[in-house]
């Protein structure tokens, strides 16, 4: 499955992945994608679908959960990420920025930003400058305890410190989550300046699925710990199960949720 | 036991601590080897046997509230202490008869648990384990106090009690007097540890919030597992005090606490078993060290750093124990029994219930 | 008056140094090191060993020393800490205690329980100098004032500004969130304990030039403690008043009252501190209350 152009690169492969909770619950299978560079690439469903499961997974940080990597692969550059300590993984260019707990409350917004900053080959001040313009909050507050912040200077303040992280791949998790729509939009234009400008590669993971789609460039939906269905924004705005399930765009003519067709929704993705 | 055929039929049968004719035929045996050993062994063995006795006593009372209840106390030599200097005060000064001062000694040792147990009411576990630190130093401190005030500058010496016509002179003497009262603080601990009370200390020990969620009113419990813990290392206290015929505040040192817990650990907690087992390895190691020192050739220098040595070995179980088997030596022997209750099969769940 | 004021302050100095490796791993590991009196007794006597070796000429062999607890503290964390990481708070504090207990052995053992006199082997004498008419200070309580300074003011410096410093209170406060940020989580921390062992080592080879070093010596650990809950568990700059306050409760009723009453005054603030104020001077309410 898949209507990848043949001719981009693949920056992070994910092959048939299943992660297994305290060794008894299966919380995703099968579970495979490609992210190609410089591309913004959305996860979406529902809760528990499982998605945020693959981040952490991709990041390396399961064991704090009980969880574990029972089976498939992860390839970043075509070299196996799975295994590898999470401060490794982060090295490597695969910076997290978690849904919740994403900043270091005690810290200052600059002691946040520069925390991190280890593996910069480039300048400092140059990157810092650079997450200054798109965040200018950031700037004046700079000197301010994180703790103190508001939600969307936070969620700014998170991506700003995965920029000085020097990122190949940014994985913002439910980044609009609990946002002013505004401030989610602008955020969301942010991620866009960035994969044109800087051409990063952006994994995202989203409930909301239209504010996902607007900036999308493909989309993979998960249910259930599996990859149900996936395809470019266009493809999957014209699907009927998706519009209703997660565009809220219902069949024409439905008045109540009593008309909503009742069916298993697995034997519909396959259809 | 699980798979065995054995099925209770009845609330009598449920409530029995003794449940199956192959386990009361081996109580029976245990009774018996209990009431023939001290005929066979010399009075040195039986003396050792004694102290196990009151070690034990302590460790049923610790591991209610380490083992079950989760809550770390260093400061139980304190509470000693306090059973101790209860027996020299009354005991000695007041010429209380000892059936009546072993009960007293419960009553202080509950009436200071209940003061130790009070900051756990607010705080977190770290912090408790604090709490009891400065409650043993400031316990230890007003028993100095008294002593000095009182004029006993070397220590109180306690006679040999009498109960009625019979006076404790002789280990042999002191053995009987000490299981009946192990015997009966141990079916006390056991029913305690099956009843609502010992269920929701159980529930605490393992996570308190969820205990909390189940409506079991954490605080409160919390602090009657200091009262009855308390009371029991008390009375272990005021035995000792009778049974070495001496209390000073020397010996009432936060390694005496840190002794009481590595009793606990090492041999496996929240277990009666394991409280014994614990105790005859705290108590009967620095005796076999000193036997192996006398049978083995080994440089002087060893004989003389003994007590160190003693330590080394000490620390060093503990923490083999935290790291390896963390139920302890009543871990290591239910795996043991498992083995050959279950053979040829190989596993059931392990838990301890006991 | 002065001169009392002067000894409080050398006493307060002493359990400044001798908390400050307590607290700096509680922040970063929240683990309760019941051991840290032992580490203390095991730096003097690693003063006593190693500083001779060098001839007695101080600097070189109290380096040194420090070297040897570097290692110690990154063992110590290999070995004993990390195993115990998933496990809940109960049993790395077990361990702590079991360490200590064995540490103490081992202490007796190869050295034997006579109390040792640091200044023996440190080739420079305990002399008093005379600073004001009516103020006395020995060469050790100058070396106490100063050690306190440097290390305690060296340790909140490196913290607040150096980016190293950024990174271990990142780490204290999240360990998740520092190693999605690239931070080596296990270095920080083994670093942390590394330089915990040393400040206790400083503190042991003070106080056993000013006192002496026996392995009863880890008792002191225990008054180090008082002065960490009375700051604030997680608080660095809360054992600058906290020891303040300690030493000079202790050191007035040794004083005015009686020596013996002293030896309890740090458990009992400590205990009224409990009571009364969990958090202590400048720690936090959420670390400290159950619910």
């Amino acid at each position: 499955m898949g209507n990848l152009v043949a001719s981009e690169k693949i920056l992070l492969e994910v092959r048939k992945l299943e992660v297994v909770y305290h060794k008894a619950s299966m919380a995703i299978q099968g579970v495979s994608l490609k992210v190609p560079e410089k591309s913004i690439v959305a996860i979406l469903g529902v809760n528990g679908a499982g998605k945020t499961t693959t981040l952490r997974a991709i990041s390396g940080f399961l064991g704090s959960d009980n969880a574990d990597i029972k089976d498939g692969l992860i390839l970043f550059e075509g070299r196996k990420l799975n295994g590898k300590l999470p401060h490794e993984i982060a090295r490597e260019g695969v910076i997290l920025v978690p849904e919740r707990q994403k900043i270091f409350e005690t810290l200052t917004v600059k002691e946040n930003l520069l925390a991190g900053a280890g593996r910069i080959k480039g300048n400092i001040k140059e990157t810092l400058d650079k997450v200054y313009f798109y965040f200018p909050v950031l700037q004046k507050k700079s000197n301010e305890v994180a703790g103190y912040l508001s939600g969307g200077e936070r969620q700014m303040l998170a991506i700003g410190s995965a920029l000085l992280c020097t990122p190949r791949l940014l994985m913002p998790d439910e980044f609009s989550l609990g946002l002013a729509p505004l401030i989610a939009d602008s955020l969301s234009a942010v991620l866009q300046s960035l994969r044109d400008d800087l051409g990063l590669t952006i994994l995202l993971v989203e409930q909301n699925a239209m504010a996902a789609l607007k900036i999308a460039d493909y989309g993979y939906i998960m249910e259930n710990g599996r990859v149900v269905f996936e395809g470019t924004p266009q493809k999957l705005m014209s699907h009927e199960d998706v519009q209703e399930f997660y565009l809220g765009i219902g069949e024409a003519g439905s008045k109540s949720y009593r008309d909503v067709k009742q069916y298993s929704r697995t034997r519909r993705w396959w259809g | 036991m699980p798979g065995s055929g054995y099925f209770k039929t009845s609330y009598f049968d449920d409530m029995r601590l003794v449940n199956t004719r192959f386990r009361l035929f081996w109580v029976m045996v245990l009774y018996l080897g209990l009431v023939l050993f001290p005929f066979f062994s010399s009075s040195y063995y039986i003396h050792l046997i004694n102290l196990v006795l009151i070690n034990a006593i302590v460790a049923l009372g610790l591991n209610i509230l380490t083992g079950r209840a989760g809550v770390i106390s260093l400061g139980h030599a304190g509470i000693f202490a306090a059973g101790s200097y209860a027996v020299a005060i009354l005991g000695m000064q007041q010429n209380v008869p000892f059936l009546l001062v072993l009960p007293a000694t419960l009553v202080v040792g509950a009436v200071f648990g209940l003061v130790m147990g009070l900051p756990s009411l607010r705080l977190r576990a770290l912090y408790i384990v604090l709490g009891t630190m400065a409650m043993h130093f400031i316990l230890v401190y007003i028993g100095k106090k008294y002593q000095s005030l009182a004029g006993y500058h070397w220590g109180i010496s306690i006679p040999d009690p009498s109960i009625g016509p019979f006076v404790l002179n002789s280990t042999i003497k002191w053995y009987p007097v000490l299981i009946i009262i192990l015997w009966l603080v141990t079916i006390f601990c056991i029913n305690l540890l099956r009843s609502r009370v010992g269920r929701a200390w159980t529930a605490i020990g393992e996570r308190d919030f969820v205990a909390l969620a189940l409506g079991i009113h954490v605080g409160y419990y919390k602090i009657l597992a200091f009262v009855f813990s308390s009371a029991l290392v008390a009375l272990g206290g005021g035995l000792s005090a009778y049974y070495t015929h001496f209390v000073t505040a020397e010996t009432y040192t936060i390694s005496l606490g840190v002794t009481f817990v590595a009793m606990i650990l090492i041999g496996g907690l929240g277990s009666i078993t394991g409280s014994f087992l614990g105790a005859l390895f705290v108590t009967i190691l620095p005796y076999a060290l000193s036997g192996i020192f006398g049978i083995l050739p080994l440089p002087l220098i060893f004989e003389a750093r003994r007590a160190s040595i003693e330590l080394i070995l000490f620390g060093f179980f503990i923490i083999l124990f935290l790291i390896v088997e963390p139920k302890g030596l009543a871990g290591i022997w239910k795996m043991i029994h498992d083995y050959f209750a279950l053979w040829p099969f190989r596993y059931r769940r392990s838990v301890i219930t006991r | 008056m002065i001169q009392f004021i002067a000894d409080s302050l050398v006493l307060a100095c002493l359990y400044a140094l001798a908390s400050m490796g307590f607290v700096i791993i509680y922040r970063s590991s929240r683990i309760l090191n019941l051991a840290h009196g032992e580490l203390i007794m095991l730096g003097g006597y690693f003063g006593f060993v190693i500083i001779p070796l060098l001839g007695g000429i101080t600097w070189a062999g109290v380096i040194l020393a420090f070297l040897c607890s570097f290692v110690l503290g990154l063992l110590l964390y290999f070995l004993f800490i990390r195993p115990l990481m998933g496990e809940p708070l109960f049993a790395p504090i077990m361990l702590t205690i079991g360490l200590s207990i064995m540490l103490k052995g081992i202490a007796g053992f190869i050295w034997g329980a006579d109390p040792r006199m640091l200044t023996l082997s440190l080739k420079i004498p305990d002399a008093p100098h005379q600073i004001f008419t009516d103020l006395i200070l020995s060469t050790y309580d100058i070396a106490i004032i100063f050690a306190a300074i440097f290390f305690l003011g060296g340790i909140l410096l490196f913290l607040k500004y150096s980016r190293l410093g950024i990174q271990m209170r990142a780490a204290a406060e999240s360990h998740l969130l520092a190693s999605q940020r690239g931070i080596n989580i296990l270095a920080i921390l083994a670093l942390t304990w590394s330089i915990a062992v040393i400040t206790a080592t400083a503190a042991g080879i003070l106080y056993g030039a000013s006192v002496n070093i026996s392995p009863e010596t880890g008792l002191v650990g225990i008054k180090a403690l008082s002065v960490a809950i009375v700051g604030g568990m997680g608080s660095i700059v809360g054992i600058i008043p906290a020891a303040l306050i300690v030493a000079f409760a202790e050191y007035g009723v040794s004083r005015y009252i009686g020596p013996e009453l002293s030896e309890i005054i740090p458990m009992a603030i400590m205990l009224l501190v409990l009571l009364i104020r969990p958090w202590g001077l400048l720690g936090t309410k959420e670390e400290v209350e159950r619910l």
